[in-house]
């Protein structure tokens, strides 16, 4: 877990509002200052968590994702803009949240995270925030989360609909007990709203707050989903499978 | 006995429908509740519900009354159960 890292007096000003709730407070603060966690492709999910994650002072980000912006990303990708298409959509997500919070350290890595790399992009980080379209990059996230026995947030969308769970290695089912294998139906691209990739991922972001300065009840063990279209919100405990190829032995 | 099936996301799509209560024999498993929605509806979903030899296909996340129910679980469904078919999404 992240080390705390004292405020200096324009931080205690910036996050005043959040360091007024009971159990976070000051302490919180500084656990947040310390932390550093991977966001795991800056589309509709990873900007709206990366912008949040930024605007509440963690320490340092890393964003992975190749490309460079398209017109049919500005519906949701909203650390991407107009006069940035065609170009690196990690540089525009970097400007956009250096805008925001000049103090925070962004690590911006053009490629998807991927078997190749994901060891050492989650050896930079507290913390994993899943925001991939692709059950490959997932799986290769989902792994390397636990063997470094590092929290990884998962979120996922569709249409009005979306999905939330926060996996802590060896405690949780990881996303290999959930999904054994590449869902055979699955495409990157798909049906939804920029309003829905946003509230899942401002969920997304305060699950990570909240395992990294350690208050309140993350969503371990349950799978939060919602459909935005009749507003249905539920919880449902799901179980780590004793078999699992990942984390059964773990 | 009746159940009541939910489908999210693709597979609601796929089913054409977001909520059904559907008559099945007293005593079936899960495995069967899935075979039987898969005989008599589109191609479509049938991929997301079976593979290719007809078995429950291992990405679905199925509840029953809001628990976790594993694909080869052969506890019998129960009069009134709910059972929900979550569709494995990502993001983007």
């Amino acid at each position: 877990m992240p080390e705390r890292q004292p405020l200096t007096d324009e931080e205690r000003a910036v996050y005043e509002w959040q360091i007024w709730v009971d159990d976070f407070q000051e302490a919180g603060q500084e656990k947040l200052k310390g932390s550093s966690i991977l966001v795991s492709r800056v589309g509709g999910l990873g900007s709206v968590v990366a912008y949040e994650l930024a605007a509440a002072g963690v320490g340092k980000l890393v964003l992975a994702h190749a490309g460079n912006v398209k017109p049919s990303d500005l519906n949701r990708q909203l650390l991407m803009t107009h006069d940035w298409l065609g170009k690196p959509r990690v540089e525009s997500a970097e400007r956009r949240l250096k805008e925001l919070n000049p103090r925070l350290e962004v690590v911006a890595v053009e490629e998807n995270v991927s078997e190749d790399n994901a060891a050492a992009l989650i050896e930079q980080v507290d913390l994993v925030i899943d925001c991939a379209p692709l059950f490959p990059e997932r799986f290769a996230m989902n792994r390397q989360a636990v063997v470094q026995n590092k929290p990884l947030v998962e979120c996922a969308m569709y249409d009005l609909e979306a999905q939330l769970t926060t996996i802590i290695p060896g405690q949780t089912p990881c996303l290999a007990c959930l999904y054994p294998d590449q869902p055979p139906e699955w495409r990157r691209e798909f049906p939804v709203f920029g309003a829905v990739s946003g509230t899942v991922g401002c969920m997304a972001a305060m699950e990570a707050i909240k395992v990294l300065s350690g208050f309140g009840e993350p969503l371990a063990g349950s799978l939060l989903t919602f459909d935005l279209r009749d507003m249905s919100f539920a919880r449902r405990r799901i179980t780590r499978n004793p078999g699992c190829a990942v984390c059964g032995q773990a | 006995m009746q159940v009541t099936v939910e489908y999210t996301a693709q597979i609601k799509r796929a089913a054409g429908l977001a909520r059904e209560t559907l008559d099945i024999s007293d005593g079936a498993t899960l495995t069967q509740l899935i075979t039987q929605i898969a005989a008599d509806r589109s191609e479509a979903l049938q991929r997301m519900l079976v593979t290719g030899e007809g078995v429950p296909q291992p990405t679905l996340l199925v509840f029953v009354r809001d628990e976790q129910m594993r694909l080869d679980d052969s506890t019998p469904l129960a009069d009134g159960d709910v059972v929900t078919f979550l569709s494995p999404i990502s993001g983007g």
